[in-house]
């Protein structure tokens, strides 16, 4: 097979192979040629991989529903991103969709700010905690997470959050 | 014809579109495993470059206009490949010849 390579004449796939050398003249040596060659190989496969999953699509019909479920979650991400400095008025950004619409008036004609604005006292600690953010609350509250847990002594937590290996595993009830 | 996965036009005989055999060194990356990860890292960052968006929106333009139940994985293979191989990124390109030319350079045999 080494012959074989050694006659071929660069042909323009040489220059090609901008990734190894800069200038198109200089000649591409065989063992260049043999690597981009594989990588080629390599690329057929991948073209063939994509056309084969839009044949299936094509042959199926299923792009329209691809789109039309594109095109929902990209409503859905900009109400979502609209919605996070807090602003209360959903009525101007009412779209259609299913339920989950955050922000647009309910079946009532109500309209509730993205994050829950009510402060409610957690019952383990006692502290006033706004709704919104009461289960992030409630998990470093409770233990869940790795820094928060200053409360709690080793004796005490050794045999329940480590496994077998020694690390440290993470508890929460609410996964 | 395979029933799993089309094989892409060239891999029967292993021979390049250059002329040159690879098939024996082809057959080394198949049969050690490393085509398989050269593949999975060509995905990932086909996928990552956009350029797989970008080929399924010419097979999704293509289909519309041919009409979908008309077209065949020929035609898509046949209309993706030309701008498919020329429109991988450089560094993407570099990155798999350097992972290519290692493994070849660790075999005994190179």
């Amino acid at each position: 097979w080494r012959t074989a390579i050694e006659q071929n004449p660069s042909t323009q796939i040489g220059n090609q192979a901008a990734g190894m050398s800069s200038s198109n003249d200089a000649p591409v040596s065989p063992r260049s040629q043999l690597v981009l060659s594989c990588f080629e190989e390599l690329l057929d496969f991948a073209v063939a991989d994509v056309a084969s999953e839009c044949h299936r699509i094509a042959r199926l019909g299923l792009d329209r529903s691809v789109d039309a479920e594109e095109e929902e979650l990209r409503l859905w991400a900009a109400r979502v991103a609209g919605d996070h400095p807090g602003a209360e008025d959903g009525a101007t950004r009412a779209a259609g969709g299913g339920g989950g619409n955050k922000g647009a008036p309910d079946v009532f004609g109500q309209t509730h700010p993205a994050i829950a604005a009510d402060v409610v006292d957690c019952m383990n600690c006692g502290r006033p905690v706004v709704a919104g953010r009461f289960a992030p609350h409630l998990e470093k509250c409770m233990g869940k997470g790795r820094k928060a847990r200053a409360k709690t002594t080793r004796s005490s937590t050794a045999g329940r959050y480590r496994n077998s290996n020694g690390n440290t595993a993470s508890y929460s009830p609410y996964s | 014809a395979c029933p799993h996965r089309p094989c892409p036009r060239g891999a029967a005989n292993l021979r390049s579109r250059t002329g040159c055999e690879v098939g024996f060194w082809f057959l080394k990356l198949v049969e050690s495993g490393e085509k398989e990860r050269l593949m999975e890292l060509l995905r990932e960052r086909l996928v990552e470059c956009g350029w797989r968006d970008d080929m399924k929106a010419l097979c999704r333009a293509y289909a519309r206009k041919k009409g979908r139940n008309n077209v065949t994985l020929d035609d898509l293979i046949h209309v993706i490949t030309p701008k498919g191989r020329a429109s991988v990124p450089d560094a993407v390109k570099a990155e798999l010849l350097q992972r290519i030319r290692s493994f070849l350079m660790s075999s005994s045999l190179w």
